[in-house]
């Protein structure tokens, strides 16, 4: 388990560096000093180049793609709250969360494209209508999802909680009851071979539940993007464009992944020792899905 | 352990593209004069950074071709295309002072719109009552700061008159304006209006003749 992490780690910081040498750096890190006016300018003259027929602008627009999503990543929105809380609170697999946070970001890519093709050859949506149904409508949704399920979380925590709190006192009945929870609750994996086809149903409406959470939301950037190609008549670069964004945007919720998960194994190691897991381990499910909650509300109040 | 918590918070909350500006001109500006040495207009040039430009010829539909030429059909339906529907209140991002008395402009009028280099560069003319140069203080900015202005050339004043432009030092105005709040809204900079701290400023003394 742990190589597939270490090579899905290493495939991406490859494709960063590869994509880095395009020369999509030095434009964002002018960003942070020297303004984006550059990276404007920058962005323009690739797709004018190729509007004009010149492919080998295709590299440089695509290294500045991927240089966005992973500096854009950095704010609100892109699902680092949602995987940084569940990877803190749940008891979720460094693999399976690093295969969520990316999924996540490309499901984001796809949706944006879905709208794109949708809202232009549909409905006729100009870019000013396009921008505002993702602003006003679905980063609300998006961010009100990320908070179900951060309740869902605590609700979770609460009610292992309780689980724990009755083992003191019936230990042999409440351990029959964590089978039927079909996880170990020290562990987090589940043992039981009859019970495995659930769980695994399980793990999966967890994942479907978080990438939806993430990815209702399109991000603005590759709105952007996808629509200004189309109108350009150069919409494949701008397609393959927000893809790359969004593994761009992945390598910083992969980074959140492992962050928290390696926090969170820190924290179960430590409590190993002092014998109190089975108590701790819940009120942690439970401080991650009300941070998770609080904050994506807050998030979403200030889109309202 | 708080240490890695604080970094997951950290990661967060990190500083995201700024909300603010969209939009990056240019400024260039020609004053016209009457026989008495006083101003009577002012031509405003300004200059849109290559994306705004790629934005308005996407929207609408010129320059298809790609040679970063426009027609002159295209010219003229494009005339004038950032002067109609100014939102309420928006007075044309230029600000004239005289002796600290603000100066009324005119409507704006449409004089010529071309595409120079990937960047559209378009000049209107404000008229204004005739007043003297000397003491005039001008501050090309938008309140909003939707778009960042940058004052680049002054022309058309008294031979008698000096210009001198103090440009703000824009890291250090950036770190107090986000000492004044949450700028990942639109909000904050309808309630704020930074654009003035961001603005260059023209100052003109003349000689007295």
């Amino acid at each position: 388990m742990r190589h597939v992490v270490t090579g899905g780690a290493i495939l991406v910081v490859g494709l960063a560096v590869w994509l880095w040498g395009m020369g999509g750096s030095d434009q964002i890190l002018s960003w942070a000093t020297t303004g984006q006016e550059r990276v404007q300018n920058a962005m323009a003259g690739y797709l004018q180049e190729l509007r004009a027929g010149n492919r080998a602008a295709l590299a440089g627009l695509w290294g500045l793609c991927f240089a966005y999503g992973f500096f854009h990543a950095a704010g609100p929105g892109h699902g680092k709250l949602l995987i940084g809380g569940y990877g803190l609170g749940a008891q979720v697999p460094l693999t399976r969360l690093s295969l969520i946070a990316v999924i996540s970001s490309l499901a984001q890519a796809a949706v944006a494209v879905a709208l794109v093709y949708a809202g232009v050859f549909m409905l006729g949506l100009s870019r000013t209508a396009m921008t505002d149904i993702s602003d006003r409508w679905l980063a609300p949704v998006s961010y009100a999802a990320i908070a179900a399920v951060g309740i869902w979380l605590l609700l979770r925590g609460l009610r292992h909680w309780r689980q724990t709190r009755t083992s003191h006192h019936h230990d042999n009945h409440e351990h029959k009851k964590h089978h039927d929870d079909h996880v170990c609750q020290t562990c987090g994996h589940s043992h039981a071979p009859d019970a495995e086809h659930v769980a695994q149903a399980r793990t999966l409406r967890d994942m479907l539940v978080l990438i939806g959470a993430i990815a209702i939301r399109p991000c603005t950037g590759a709105l952007f993007l996808l629509i200004l190609t189309v109108q350009l008549g150069i919409g494949m670069a701008g397609v393959v464009g927000a893809f790359i964004m969004g593994l761009g945007t992945a390598s910083v919720t992969l980074a959140v992944a492992i962050a928290s998960v390696t926090l969170r194994d820190g924290l179960l190691a430590r409590l190993a020792t002092s014998g109190r897991i089975p108590r701790a381990l819940p009120l942690v499910e439970m401080a991650a899905g009300a941070l998770v909650a609080i904050i994506s509300l807050q998030l979403m109040m200030r889109t309202l | 352990m708080f240490r890695a918590f604080a970094l997951t918070l950290l990661m967060w909350a990190a500083p995201m593209a700024q909300a603010h500006p969209h939009v990056f001109v240019d400024v260039g500006l020609t004053f016209e004069t009457d026989t008495d040495g006083n101003i009577t207009a002012v031509q405003v040039r300004w200059t849109y950074d290559g994306l705004f430009t790629l934005l308005v010829l996407a929207d609408g539909g010129y320059d298809a071709d790609a040679d970063l030429k426009l027609t002159d059909d295209e010219k003229a339906a494009l005339l004038g295309f950032e002067l109609t529907d100014w939102p309420e209140g928006f007075e044309g991002a230029l600000f004239l002072h005289s002796e600290q008395k603000k100066i009324v402009l005119g409507t704006p009028e449409a004089i010529s719109v071309e595409l120079v280099d990937g960047q559209l560069e378009t000049v209107h003319r404000r008229s204004l009552e005739p007043t003297d140069a000397h003491d005039l203080v001008v501050e090309p900015f938008d309140p909003y700061y939707y778009a960042a202005l940058t004052l680049r050339s002054v022309n058309g004043l008294p031979e008698t008159c000096d210009t001198d432009i103090v440009r703000p030092n824009q890291e250090e105005v950036a770190e107090w304006v986000a000492g004044l709040g949450d700028q990942s809204g639109e909000s904050f900079f309808e309630e704020f209006r930074v654009g003035k701290y961001y603005t260059d400023r023209l100052e003109v003394t003349c000689a007295t003749s």
